[in-house]
């Protein structure tokens, strides 16, 4: 078995601020192979949008990555990366797109100077060259009339179009993996749709991988192979789409599914999770999930989970893989 | 909030510098080595430089520079406090007069400080200058006063503006509280962080337009010193003495820093989400 | 097109204003204690013309609202009064003196701009850093200076001591009119260097503090991290991403230093001697040249007024959001 494209292990991410540490990743691990299409589920506070900014080296002052963390992208280990490397992966290698296209595009430059800008960075071309190739990029991601539209500006176009212009940004410079963080949060239900087309036909075209971020749980099943569940800064499972959809192992995975659910069949209560994700400062040493999980014995109050082997590819981080008698139905 | 202000480091030099400008000034009677007027030895004495018995020299008319200085500093300091607080009185009233009054006389009264703010001040006060030739010190203060409010007045409109509105105000003009009390009461503590704030950085600014003024020779007259008139005397003789200009307007230069420095530290004490 | 009749609300405005100084000038004349023309008539250079003149232009006889009327009228017709000290009509004056007022106007801008955005630029790249607070201070120094002492004390090293560059005037009276064109326009670049960097660098000081924290709030901004991410490289990032949004809410700063520059004119002019509208205001005022001192005052209004709609509409302009809206 070939190495991964990105292989992430061990990723340990931390804020330093006034009132302490805080931990917003905790020991995790995944990997994307080439052409996948992995989402990475999860609420917000999770630590889903940190594990994006780790990749692309975006983390904010007070982050520090632990020094026993790996990411390591085609060969290029990018944990404590120095700025030479980032220069070489950013935008060439990995790209990012962003949520709220409103306040992703610079409001003072058109869209087709802002891709033609990346176009340069990646490639040496004239001026005229990155133009064109701009107006390329936004006809792939499906913006109509591109010629026009690269003169106009953010302000003049609607949030989907912002959105189409933001990942043509991001594909500007060909990258081998593209991490998408809540791209369709921002958009309506129709446009969401569309956009996760675009997706998917753009990964069959450029023989693209997709890191997924999300928090909709029916994104996940139209395109995703591979699933993460995260919570309370851990990976809580990961399995193939299939496998999570119809026989999840974690009881924090079973109730997002029952809420997603529930909210399909337009039930009149939903099924949803009682209590709230502990703090990131207050992180018990024990199952982060117990507090709130319905099944949870001793053994969750004491001894914090690993991550078990449910299955091929299908681990969870719950004692009950270990004692599946406990389940009952 | 006081221990916050405390611990800005550049906010303690500031105070200190302006307190021991103040402590000068006041003291300059006591401080000062020679009488500022005196002129000893009209003809050997003009322009000695710096030494023991006169630290700052002389000037043309054998008058001991440093004496000089520290009863300008007198002059300078007392013309530009009074005349901010003409500034922030007349302004306080007639933001007080828009905020609270009709629309119409709101309108009318912001129009005329737009006017006014258009006015680059040093033609507006020399024109007035001008016209009343031979003005005493008192006139100037009022002068400055007079041509210095326009900010205040804008700060106190917007205060009275927001404060209106809120709930507790509403409730005491329901309770039939006069205007004044509520003005008392309710606006006033509001507005005076950010006005005393506008008052540092405007006997700043006072003092350098008192300076301007005198430079030109419209401002504190001859032989009473004045910074800026000490630099008028000592612009003929820049090679020759350089530091019958060079001491006062360094004076000025330290004099506006540590103001501004107060005006910038009493800003973060008073709105600590202000980015340096 | 929207942008047009907003511009058009700007200049009304505008006039607005203009009238409102007209009227506190001419309210202001008329405060004058004394009876107005007995100043006039006491003052060495009045002549018995100049006097009627005047009577006629206040048309001093009549009540105050007619004499109002008159004295917009005048202003109007181009009639702004005639100058005592020199024998000739008050606009005339203005209008030789205005050129090299506005020249060093804008040289003043220029260094003031030029001066206080990569100063401010510069320090908001290494926040909190040792050059970021000694620029600070030196910001502030600048911006507490005394604007004529500043212009004397750059007169004394560079002028009389290094001798550098000339002391006072606009061109060199003796070699000028021998001089090519380009040694001309040399000669006049020359003495305008001093006054110039006198009259900017004081405005920079307040010019890099506002640059400063536009930029570094632009830098904190989402699209700054799509930039980065798309894999710019910083300088990039930063001169052609970030410098333009932040400069947009500099733009807006030009108005507002247009009143201290004129008020520091009047001070640097004096210094170096620059036949500008500032020094022409302060002989008048020295030699009780009345109608000399009104009318600059209400040109030098008037300018600002004006300058501000321009800079009102160029920052219509350079904001896309704006252009079209």
């Amino acid at each position: 078995m070939s190495e991964p494209l990105l292989a992430v292990r061990n990723l340990s991410v931390s804020y330093h601020g006034p009132d302490g540490v805080a931990r917003a990743l905790d020991d995790v691990s995944l990997a994307v192979e080439r052409e996948e299409i992995v989402a990475l589920v999860g609420e917000s506070g999770s630590g889903k949008t940190t594990l994006a900014l780790a990749l692309l080296g975006l983390l904010p002052e007070p982050a520090a990555i632990a020094p026993s963390s790996r990411i390591e992208f085609a060969g290029i280990s990018l944990a404590n990366a120095d700025a030479a490397t980032w220069r070489r992966v950013r935008g060439r290698e990995i790209g990012m797109v962003f949520q709220d296209p409103a306040v992703s595009l610079n409001p003072v430059l058109t869209i087709g100077s802002q891709i033609a800008h990346v176009v340069r960075t990646h490639a040496r071309c004239s001026p005229p060259t990155a133009r064109s190739r701009a107006i390329e990029l936004l006809d792939m991601v499906g913006v109509d009339a591109p010629q026009i539209r690269a003169r106009q500006y953010p302000h003049q176009l609607s949030g989907g179009l912002r959105q189409r212009a933001l990942i043509a940004v991001a594909l500007a410079g060909s990258p081998k993996l593209l991490v998408a963080d809540e791209p369709t949060a921002a958009l309506d239900v129709t446009v969401q749709a569309q956009i996760l087309q675009l997706f998917a036909d753009l990964r069959r075209r450029l023989g693209m991988a997709l890191l997924l971020i999300t928090h909709d749980l029916g994104l996940v099943a139209e395109v995703a192979h591979r699933v993460l569940v995260m919570y309370a800064g851990q990976v809580v499972e990961s399995a193939s789409v299939e496998q999570l959809f119809t026989r999840s192992r974690h009881p924090y995975t079973r109730g997002l599914l029952g809420a997603a659910r529930a909210l399909e069949e337009r039930r009149h209560r939903l099924a949803a999770i009682p209590g709230a994700p502990p703090r990131a400062s207050a992180w018990p040493d024990a199952c982060r999930f117990h507090p709130r999980c319905a099944l949870a014995w001793e053994r969750c109050r004491t001894e914090a989970p690993i991550l078990l082997s449910a299955a091929p590819a299908h681990h969870a981080r719950c004692w009950l893989v270990a004692e599946p008698a406990r389940e009952g139905a | 909030m006081r221990s916050g202000w405390w611990q800005h480091r550049a906010a303690r030099r500031g105070l200190l510098l302006v307190a021991a400008l103040t402590v000068l000034a006041l003291a300059a009677p006591l401080l000062a080595p020679y009488d500022p007027a005196a002129q000893p030895d009209v003809v050997g004495g003009q322009l000695l430089p710096p030494s023991w018995e006169h630290p700052l020299g002389t000037d043309l008319f054998s008058r001991d520079v440093l004496s000089r200085l520290l009863y300008g500093a007198r002059v300078s300091l007392s013309i530009a406090g009074l005349a901010t607080l003409v500034a922030l009185t007349v302004g306080t009233l007639v933001g007080l007069a828009a905020g609270f009054g009709s629309p119409g006389v709101d309108a009318v009264l912001m129009r005329l400080v737009d006017a006014g703010l258009a006015f680059p001040r040093m033609f507006l006060l020399l024109l007035v200058l001008a016209l009343w030739e031979g003005a005493s010190t008192a006139a100037l203060i009022v002068v400055l006063g007079l041509t210095s409010w326009l900010p205040t007045s804008r700060l106190v409109r917007a205060e009275v503006l927001s404060v209106r509105q809120r709930d507790y105000v509403l409730a005491a003009r329901a309770l039939g509280l006069e205007p004044w009390r509520i003005v008392a009461r309710h606006v006033l503590p509001n507005v005076a962080p950010p006005i005393l704030v506008s008052a540092a950085l405007g006997v700043g600014q006072i003092v350098l337009i008192e300076a301007g003024l005198s430079f030109l020779g419209v401002g504190v007259p001859p032989p009473t010193p004045s910074w800026g008139n000490m630099i008028a005397d000592g612009q003929h003789y820049l090679t020759r003495a350089p530091w019958l200009a060079a001491a006062p307007g360094a004076a000025l230069g330290l004099t506006v820093v540590s103001l501004s420095l107060v005006a910038e530290a009493m800003q973060d004490a008073l709105d600590p989400r202000a980015t340096t | 097109m929207a942008g047009f009749t907003a511009f058009v609300r700007r200049l009304a405005h505008g006039a607005l204003v203009a009238f409102a100084v007209v009227t506190v000038t001419f309210a202001l004349l008329q405060l004058a204690p004394g009876e107005p023309l007995a100043g006039v008539a006491e003052s060495p250079y009045a002549s018995p013309e100049v006097i009627e003149q005047m009577r006629r232009n206040f048309g001093l006889d009549r009540p105050i609202h007619v004499q109002y009327a008159r004295y917009v009228r005048n202003l109007l017709r181009g009639d702004w009064g005639m100058s005592f000290a020199q024998r000739r009509p008050v606009l005339d004056a203005l209008a030789d003196a205005l050129p090299n007022t506005v020249v060093l106007g804008l040289a003043a801008l220029l260094v003031n701009f030029a001066g206080g955005i990569a100063l401010g630029s510069i320090q908001a790249l290494r926040p909190r850093s040792a050059l970021d607070k000694a620029l600070s201070a030196v910001s502030l120094v600048l911006y507490s200076l005394p604007v004529f002492w500043l212009g004397l004390m750059l007169l004394l090293v560079f002028g009389q001591v290094l001798g550098w560059f000339p002391v006072g005037g606009v061109v060199d009276p003796v070699t000028h009119p021998s001089l090519s064109p380009i040694g001309q326009a040399l000669d006049r670049l020359h003495h305008l260097a001093l006054p110039a960097l006198a009259l900017g660098l004081v405005g920079a000081g307040s010019t890099a503090r506002y640059q400063r924290a536009a930029l570094l709030e632009v830098l904190g901004q989402d699209f700054i991290r799509t930039a980065r991410a798309a894999g710019l490289s910083e300088r990039t990032v930063v001169l052609r991403h970030a410098l333009p949004a932040a400069l947009l809410p500099t733009i807006t700063l030009v108005g507002l230093t247009l009143p201290s520059l004129l008020s520091g004119a009047v001070l640097v002019e004096t210094v170096f001697s620059w036949p500008g509208v500032g020094r022409l205001t302060v002989n008048a005022v020295l030699q009780r040249d009345y109608p000399m001192v009104a009318g600059a005052a209400l040109l030098a209004s008037i300018a600002v007024v004006a300058a501000n709609a321009v800079a009102d509409l160029a920052y219509r302009l350079a904001d896309p959001r704006t252009r079209e809206a």
